[in-house]
């Protein structure tokens, strides 16, 4: 029986997306057989970025309402073969799934991959309870701002309320460089607030753009800092013990000598 | 510059404002708590306190904040020592960091952490 985990984030384009793609990719290259679905309805997303939109006959709403055999709307990665995607129709809307269709879809796939990875719609509406319905686990998505954060804790209260165990943190779109000079809240910052455990550290790097623009999730790339961010976290869903580390902006000696004068931040009480 | 103003300022970096300001919301928002609240409890608690006690209403300051996996009002009041209640100014310069500079008393009262 495989594991049905929920990308989900309460604001828009944290990274949910990115995220799904990415670990999804990464699970795959670990040997894992996965299947991953666009559960948003109306937006569809994680076609184009994994470079599978071509490949799209039959989507969720077809599955749910039974106009094609599951089997039938599996599309294999082009890299992996033991990489899926169910894709979010495009033209119906949130309601045209039910959380219980959700559900059973969820553990229909469960028996027959190791892990299923549903990418949530942003928001707390409809969309999300469908893409939480079938979760064993949560991952909840977040950037070091206070509008995402906030809306964090929001969704992580509707998990826990959900009675799903909690949730676990990525933190995207970091900038080292930032969260130096005192600018971009910290790793710690957001986990004192967010009180959940922390599953991963994703920088804001370039290469994310790039690889969608390509279609072939960073993860793939040994070169990029993000990718390696994803395939680290994918260890640690396989339950390897993989220590975090705070990313680290590249300093030249002058911002080090800088720094060392500058005054120890206070902390807050 | 930028090396100057951090030596120089005793300004929070904007980090610290932002996880100040959504501990501040957070309670707010897992208490559904109105904005106003907060103001109507620090009015009260300093009509209290000071029935007894000299102030410095300057530099009460009353916030709900997380500790571990409880949310807690914290009070904190600076009291004026009582010389001869000759309404001697308080001990510190208040410059730098106003309701923390004289002894504070504080009042912590526990509740349960629940997000909405
Ligand atoms: N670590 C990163 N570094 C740089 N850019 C990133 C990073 N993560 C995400 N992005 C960019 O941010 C944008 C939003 O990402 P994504 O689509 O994954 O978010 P989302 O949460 O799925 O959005 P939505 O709520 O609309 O579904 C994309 O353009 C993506 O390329
Ligand atoms: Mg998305």
């Amino acid at each position: 029986m495989g594991r049905c985990i929920t990308v989900t984030s309460g604001k828009g384009g944290v990274g949910k997306t990115t995220t799904t793609a990415n670990l999804g990719m990464a699970l795959a290259m670990n040997g894992k057989n996965v299947c991953l679905i666009d559960a948003d309805i109306g937006l569809r997303n994680l076609d184009i970025v994994l470079g599978l939109e071509n490949r799209i006959v039959y989507d969720l709403v077809d599955v749910v309402e039974g106009n094609c055999r599951l089997k039938q709307a599996l599309i294999r990665d082009k890299h992996f073969q033991n990489l899926s995607l169910i894709p979010a129709a495009q033209t119906r809307d949130k309601d045209a799934v039910s959380p219980e269709q959700m559900a059973d879809l969820c553990r229909r796939l469960s028996q027959q991959f190791d892990f299923v990875i549903v990418d949530s719609p942003a928001g707390i509406e409809q969309g999300f309870r469908n893409a939480i319905a079938g979760a064993d686990e949560v991952l909840v998505v977040t950037t070091p701002e206070v509008s995402a954060v906030r809306d964090a804790d929001r969704i992580i209260g509707l998990v826990e309320a959900a009675e799903i165990p909690p949730p676990r943190l990525i933190l995207n779109r970091l900038n080292p460089a930032l969260v130096q000079k005192g600018e971009m809240m910290a790793m710690e910052d957001v986990t004192d607030i967010l009180a959940i455990e922390l599953i991963g550290i994703v920088p804001e790097d370039s290469t994310i753009v790039m690889a969608s623009n390509r279609g072939e999730p960073a993860a793939l790339s040994e070169a990029s800092k993000a990718g390696k961010a994803y395939r680290e976290i994918a260890k640690r869903l396989q339950g390897e013990d993989v220590p975090l580390v705070m990313p680290v902006a590249s300093e030249s000696f002058l911002d080090r000598m800088f720094r060392a004068f500058r005054p120890r931040p206070r902390v807050a009480s | 510059m930028n090396f100057l103003r951090n030596l120089f300022s005793r300004d929070q970096s904007s980090a610290q404002v932002a996880k100040q300001r959504l501990q501040v919301v957070l309670v707010q928002d897992h208490l559904s708590m109105a904005p106003g609240t907060m103001a109507a409890i620090k009015a009260e608690i300093m009509e209290v306190i000071s029935r007894h006690l000299e102030i410095d209403p300057e530099g009460v300051e009353v916030a709900v904040e997380r500790r571990g996996h409880g949310d807690e009002l914290v009070a904190n009041i600076p009291v004026r020592r009582n010389v001869g209640r000759s309404g001697e100014a308080i001990a510190s310069s208040r410059a730098a960091r106003p309701a923390r500079a004289p002894r504070p008393v504080t009042a912590v009262g526990r509740g349960g952490h629940q997000r909405p």
